[in-house]
């Protein structure tokens, strides 16, 4: 160990750059791996920081996703997150699934549709959205306005999505009102037309 | 990108939207690892998120401009949470709170930021490369593949110096990545006991 002070302010500089490093450097196995091993759950440090984010965008006007900006507002694009994870969700209950039945049967990760469920800063990825609509059988793009790919939201669109996610009652059975309500809701899908900018 | 070397606004906010599940995870790491280098602010009560959002908002609000796509998001962020604590004279500019903004100035680290700042600033680096060795304590080989890599040691010349063969090298890497964790979540000075 070098005797100089200063040389030892510039020994620490040089620890600790070289220490970061391997984090910098880290594959997401090891990464994964290296969280693990100290008892904390990777995937809920990267939904931490997503959501972090996502707040630090909204108070800016942004929203965070992959899909780029669709409604301004950004209250408005989260009303769409909630409305497409109680639709999924009531979709899914209705068929009497697991989200890994769900998985399997569109043929994508069963982390996805966990995420699609209960994440509201997660923008699915098209083919996604795409491989339920056809499990589920609804009109096609009838969930790609929720998913926040597609540009043009009214704040009445909105609206009526958040009314919906409010009333969609997580219960383990659908009763008679949940299924009208859902009914209800994609035959409103399927039949409001895109708007082009806000209403 | 801009003409100009530093990204704009509507960069940045690209690349934040774009930060994959692995490059998050790592600014927590870095956000704890930085959080436990300022140990008063521990005690004040700042999390690593605070670190983190102050990182981010500077950098969105062009105070610290970052250099796209020389430098990586993720070490850009690191580099800003490093020099947060070095804004003693920009207070109120509404990027942090007050409280979180005394608690950075209070306990700025004069080891990392004003290398020729005194003996405090020596008995803390001291101190702080004591508690990194003690992490280490029982792997010798980590610790002398960190010290190698804070020469500006390559790591083929580090294998070569110590006989490791890449497999083995990576073994080391990782052990070395898990001390980093475990330094950003022990409680206090736990690690070192």
């Amino acid at each position: 160990m070098k005797s100089d002070k200063r040389d030892v302010v510039s020994e620490l500089g040089s620890l600790s750059i070289a220490f970061r490093e391997f984090v910098h450097e880290a594959s997401g196995a090891d990464l994964a791996a290296a969280i693990e091993s100290e008892g904390d759950d990777p995937r809920s440090a990267a939904t931490e920081g997503r959501a972090l984010v996502t707040q630090l965008l909204a108070k800016r006007g942004y929203r965070a996703g992959s899909g780029g900006a669709t409604c301004g507002d950004v209250k408005e694009a989260l009303a769409l997150h909630e409305g497409l994870s109680a639709l999924i969700q009531l979709l899914r209950r209705r068929e009497g699934w697991t989200e890994e039945d769900l998985a399997e049967k569109a043929r994508v990760e069963v982390e996805e549709i966990s995420r699609i469920e209960f994440d509201p800063t997660y923008t699915p990825n098209p083919r996604t959205i795409y491989q339920l609509e056809q499990v589920f059988r609804l009109p096609n793009r009838t969930l790609v306005r929720l998913s926040g790919a597609m540009k043009g939201c009214s704040r009445e669109f909105a609206d009526e999505v958040m009314r919906f996610a409010v009333n969609a009652k997580s219960i383990t059975k659908l009763n008679r009102a949940e299924k009208r309500l859902l009914n209800e809701f994609v035959k409103f899908l399927s039949t409001s037309e895109p708007e082009k900018g806000r209403g | 990108m801009s003409a100009d070397e530093y990204a704009s606004t509507e960069e940045v906010v690209a690349a934040l939207q774009a930060l994959t599940d692995e490059e998050h995870q790592k600014l927590k790491l870095i956000a704890r690892y930085w959080l436990k280098r300022r140990r008063r602010l521990v005690v004040q009560g700042v999390e690593a998120t605070d670190l983190l959002a102050d990182a981010v908002t500077r950098t969105l609000e062009g105070e610290r401009r970052w250099k796209s796509p020389k430098v990586g998001l993720v070490r850009h962020l690191d580099w800003v949470m490093r020099s947060a604590s070095g804004h003693e004279n920009k207070k109120g500019d509404g990027v942090v709170s007050t409280e979180l903004f005394e608690a950075l100035t209070d306990a700025t680290e004069q080891s990392q930021l004003q290398p020729s700042s005194g003996l405090e600033a020596q008995v803390a680096a001291r101190a702080e490369i004591e508690r990194i060795e003690r992490l280490f304590a029982g792997d010798p080989v980590a610790l002398r593949v960190l010290r190698c890599r804070a020469e500006g040691k390559a790591a083929s010349e580090i294998r070569g110096e110590l006989k490791l063969s890449e497999k083995e090298y990576e073994t080391v890497a990782k052990r070395i990545l898990r001390k980093f964790v475990k330094y950003g979540i022990m409680a206090g000075d736990d690690h070192e006991k």
